[in-house]
């Protein structure tokens, strides 16, 4: 966890935008807007390389794929209103901490959210992949889409390359995939000078 | 014959693929493929920590042990270290510099122009452009975080002073010259007896599994190589 360490304003005003959106999308339970809002936050994650920034990304797209899998699944109906209870509970006492810049604390509320979103998972899911750890592949692909390197995001997220390559793998191409992939020299040339080096 | 060196990306596509014996087939035609120590971190150590890739991380393995991926042991740490500083200090977006690099992918750039690589492969499309084309990071940049860019000319023209030019690969193109070369013929020809189409299956088979590995190639460059290679039948 980042433990106290300063906070740069943008990203302050940016977490608290992203945390009331996704109080707000908690309280419809909106797996779209949920998932959304997880995005929303990659920007601040890629030029400032906040981990609070990380932290709320994962929280939101986590709290998305739970929304999800309750949908498919039998959740006892007292134990997920009492889960979604305590985090709007929490996700408003994040808010006012970080408006009043009392950083130390928000780091622990923050942790404190991971670990119940952990420990719900596994109590209702018998999922092979944990909704944390998935989550941080997931946004780890996002934050590569924006041309950090798959190496620095490894070590930024705490997660292996062999899952974030896996996961880039999976992205779909777009439009404006021209600029994704750099395309700098066609597959023609490139093999040519591959022919003419093997010659060395 | 050349002297490549290999970054964890494109070995990590090509054992996710099971084709890491093509590079044993290249090295048999002389390639000397170098891996700087930090990379063989990055796939072996971290590998063996998940029980998901535990596996992966011995085969790859297996090809330390037989020589055909061999490790550079000189501590390449300062030079990465000020390569990584111009790296990351030429593109600022809201007054700040873009950490775009990481140790490991500066180690893999140093290690290329230290022992004079004839190329480098990396299936990492930001390390590959940092190399090519720096202003389609630029641009990429720039239609990403919907902002403008600003590029600090003077520490890209010192990056480009301690890179060189050294030419880049990805798995794909390597893939593709070694289909052109007859390093999949078996494959092609075991292919044969189930279909005729089987040289097409193959190129499209390996081209593309290297796509979903992770390897920052288009759809578009993987059409152009079937063609060709279809049309160069060896």
């Amino acid at each position: 966890m980042a433990n106290g360490e300063a906070l740069e304003e943008n990203v302050r005003y940016d977490i608290i935008d992203v945390l009331e959106q996704v109080k707000d999308a908690l309280e419809r339970m909106d797996i779209d807007a949920l998932s959304e809002w997880s995005n929303h936050i990659i920007h601040s994650i890629a030029i400032y390389r906040e981990k609070r920034a990380v932290y709320v990304a994962i929280i939101a797209y986590s709290l998305s794929k739970l929304v999800e899998k309750k949908r498919e699944h039998q959740v006892q109906k007292d134990k997920w209103s009492n889960f979604i209870a305590n985090l709007l509970k929490e996700m408003v006492q994040a808010v006012e901490m970080l408006e009043s810049r009392n950083i130390v604390k928000f780091d622990a509320l923050i942790a404190q959210i991971m670990k119940q979103i952990s420990e719900f998972d596994v109590s209702f899911s018998r999922y092979a992949e944990e909704v944390l750890e998935f989550s941080k592949v997931q946004k780890g692909a996002r934050i590569y889409e924006h041309g950090i390197s798959l190496s620095s995001i490894a070590e930024m997220l705490g997660i292996s390359k062999w899952d974030l390559m896996r996961k880039v793998g999976e992205l779909k191409e777009k439009p404006e995939d021209e600029h994704f992939f750099g395309i700098t020299k066609n597959s023609k040339q490139r093999l040519e000078e591959l022919k003419q080096l093997s010659k060395k | 014959m050349p002297t490549v060196v290999v970054d964890s990306s494109t070995i990590i596509s090509c054992a996710a693929n099971c084709i890491l014996w093509m590079f044993d087939e290249l090295k048999k035609k002389g390639f000397k493929f170098i891996v700087p120590k930090g990379v063989e971190g990055e796939i072996i150590s971290s590998g063996l920590k998940t029980l998901k890739y535990k596996y992966e991380a011995i085969r790859v393995m297996h090809h330390f042990v037989n020589k055909t991926f061999v490790k550079y042991d000189k501590d390449l740490r300062q030079k990465a270290g000020e390569l990584l500083k111009y790296a990351n200090s030429s593109f600022r977006i809201k007054n700040h510099y873009l950490k775009v690099l990481q140790e490991a992918d500066a180690e893999v750039a140093v290690l290329a122009k230290e022992i004079n690589a004839d190329f480098m492969l990396t299936d990492e499309r930001t390390l590959r452009l940092f190399f090519e084309s720096p202003s389609s990071l630029e641009k990429l940049y720039e239609h990403r975080f919907h902002t403008n860019v600003l590029v600090d000319n003077s520490n890209l023209a010192k990056l480009k002073q301690l890179i060189g030019d050294i030419p880049v690969f990805r798995s794909v193109d390597l893939a593709a010259y070694a289909i052109d070369e007859g390093i999949f013929n078996l494959s092609i020809s075991n292919a044969s007896k189930y279909d005729k189409e089987s040289r097409k299956h193959v190129i499209e088979g390996v081209l593309y599994a290297l796509r979903f590995g992770g390897c920052g190639v288009s759809f578009e460059e993987i059409g152009e190589y079937v063609n060709l290679l279809l049309r160069n039948k060896k």
